[in-house]
């Protein structure tokens, strides 16, 4: 029968499991950097990690756009939550390619900016968080989701604040312009982590109010 | 009896035209297309038989019509009418059409110089009123639903999942309940002449009616389903819902007064008055005037159009009046 939108619900089940594989992923990627700035080789045991988590997070990917086209939800909500889970799917990407960088490039990493590299790491990890509370919210209870929008720019600001700090004490560093490109480069793709989720909660944001009348 | 095929060829172009009920449910993939128009074809009928006479008192008492003759070309002149003027892009609504028609009728006796041809005009009044009524009366409906299902929703739904579920049911029920006023407000445009003129008895009228209504549905309502389906679900799937119920209301209302009205102007209506509760960029003034510029062409097209024809088959031989 009609009334009964089972594929509705199996989306929201798959999407949180989606939510849950990149959350892994970047609690993974936080592991990774500490892992490699402790020069400790298990750091390639977790990059390795969150390639899988991404190629299993990727599934889940083309099963959810897989129904959200056969006909679940609204036009308007099916194409904002085709969106949503391309966005979180990028994050995962991004992560891959900060594990492959370390694994692949083995960048030196002075210790002067190594703390603050972390940081960011950690910061980046810690989206995970509200990030899943508000998809929770999106299926349990909507006027929640405000609270947990607040936390992803707290921690955008952050990592913002902490990617200004790291550039300007990296360019005062005595290093090669190669070397200190590359780090550049590696910690740029670490802060877009932060960016696509703030990006992510404005979307989910969008589709609560749309949600009204 | 075959004099009846000219109404059921305007039943078939109404359910082919007008049975957008499903229309935002069909374009958001909520119900199949299949079991939409199914959906429509039950109600459609149910709504003609049960409530179709209430409304073909009306036209009955308009008709002066006696004559099955000119009851075939009453409705052969507007059904041709109606599509001479949907194929030139004109606004055209099938209840205006239908009125203008018999007013044809009516005007060819008062040239033929039959006493008292001429009455028919002093009892337009209750009609015009309520074609004037048909697009306030959904924008007000409209405006009433909007706050009451931002109430509800706000009140009562809480998630996501919730709200999806609610739309689809009450998307469904709102078309159903569509289809049914449909049934019962415009049944009186295929056959009321034919009650008019002895052809038919009000439960066959309304049962034929109907089923060519139905038939129209099923065979070719895809592209106007979806075409008002897909213009609809711009204002979200919250206001496509409102839309639907008070155009439903809406033709539901008008058949207690017992007038036919338009189905493509109620749901004009619903649509401007969520605009007009949302700001005035939602309101399409070029729609309003369209609406306003066919009360006047349409039934005054329609009624030189009649005229011609009966005029057309007197002169080829066919007796008129009898």
């Amino acid at each position: 029968m009609f009334f009964k939108r089972k594929r509705e619900q199996n989306i929201f089940e798959l999407f949180k499991k989606h939510a849950d594989l990149i959350g892994k992923t970047l609690c993974a990627l936080e592991q990774t950097v500490e892992l490699f700035l402790k020069e400790d080789p298990e750091f390639m045991q977790r990059s390795k990690e969150m390639h899988e988590y991404e190629h299993e997070a990727d599934k889940y990917l083309i099963e959810i756009r897989k129904n959200l086209f056969e006909g679940a939800f609204f036009q308007g909500l099916r194409n904002d939550f085709a969106e949503l889970i391309v966005t979180m799917d990028k994050i995962a990407g991004d992560c891959v390619i900060v594990g492959r960088k370390l694994s692949e490039e083995k960048p030196y990493l002075p210790e002067e900016i190594s703390e603050i590299i972390l940081d960011i790491a950690k910061e980046s990890s810690a989206v995970s968080e509200p990030l899943l509370c508000a998809i929770d919210f999106l299926g349990t209870d909507l006027k929640e989701i405000e609270k947990v929008v607040e936390m992803v720019t707290e921690h955008e600001e952050a990592v913002d604040a902490l990617m200004h700090k790291l550039l300007k004490r990296l360019f005062e560093l005595d290093l090669d312009l190669a070397n200190k490109l590359q780090i550049r480069d590696l910690v740029l793709y670490l802060s877009k982590i932060t960016d696509k989720a703030e990006d992510i909660m404005d979307r989910i944001s969008i589709l609560a109010m749309n949600m009204k009348i | 009896m075959w004099r009846i095929i000219s109404g059921l060829w305007m039943g078939w172009g109404l359910g082919a035209n007008d049975s957008n009920f499903f229309g935002p449910g069909v374009a958001a993939k909520v119900i199949k297309y299949r079991t939409a128009t199914i959906l429509i074809a039950i109600f459609v009928v149910i709504g003609a038989v049960m409530e179709g006479p209430k409304c073909m008192h009306t036209l009955d008492k308009l008709s002066a019509t006696t004559s099955p003759n000119e009851a075939f070309i009453i409705l052969f002149s507007a059904a041709l009418c109606v599509m001479i003027m949907s194929s030139a892009g004109m606004p055209v609504s099938t209840s205006q059409a239908v009125v203008g028609s018999i007013l044809g009728g009516s005007l060819f006796r008062y040239y033929l110089g039959v006493p008292g041809a001429l009455d028919s005009f002093s009892k337009l009044g209750k009609i015009v009123i309520c074609w004037i009524g048909t697009p306030l009366g959904a924008a007000f409906m409209a405006f009433i639903l909007f706050h009451v299902v931002d109430y509800i929703t706000s009140r009562y739904i809480r998630n996501i999942l919730a709200l999806n579920r609610f739309i689809t049911v009450t998307l469904v029920v709102a078309g159903c309940y569509g289809a049914y006023g449909l049934g019962a407000n415009n049944v009186a445009n295929t056959t009321a002449v034919y009650v008019a003129s002895g052809t038919l008895n009000e439960f066959n009228a309304a049962l034929y009616g109907g089923l060519a209504m139905a038939v129209g549905a099923l065979t070719f309502s895809r592209r106007v389903m979806m075409t008002v389906g897909e213009k609809i679900a711009v204002i979200g799937p919250l206001g496509a819902l409102v839309a639907t119920l008070s155009h439903s209301m809406t033709m539901h209302f008008f058949t207690q007064v017992g007038v036919p009205v338009s189905s493509s102007q109620a749901i004009v209506g619903a649509v401007m008055g969520i605009g007009f509760v949302k700001g005035a960029d939602g309101v399409s003034y070029k729609k309003l005037l369209s609406i306003v510029t066919g009360w006047i062409i349409t039934p005054i097209s329609s009624m030189l159009f009649c005229f011609g024809v009966i005029w057309l088959f007197s002169k080829l031989g066919m007796t008129i009046l009898q």
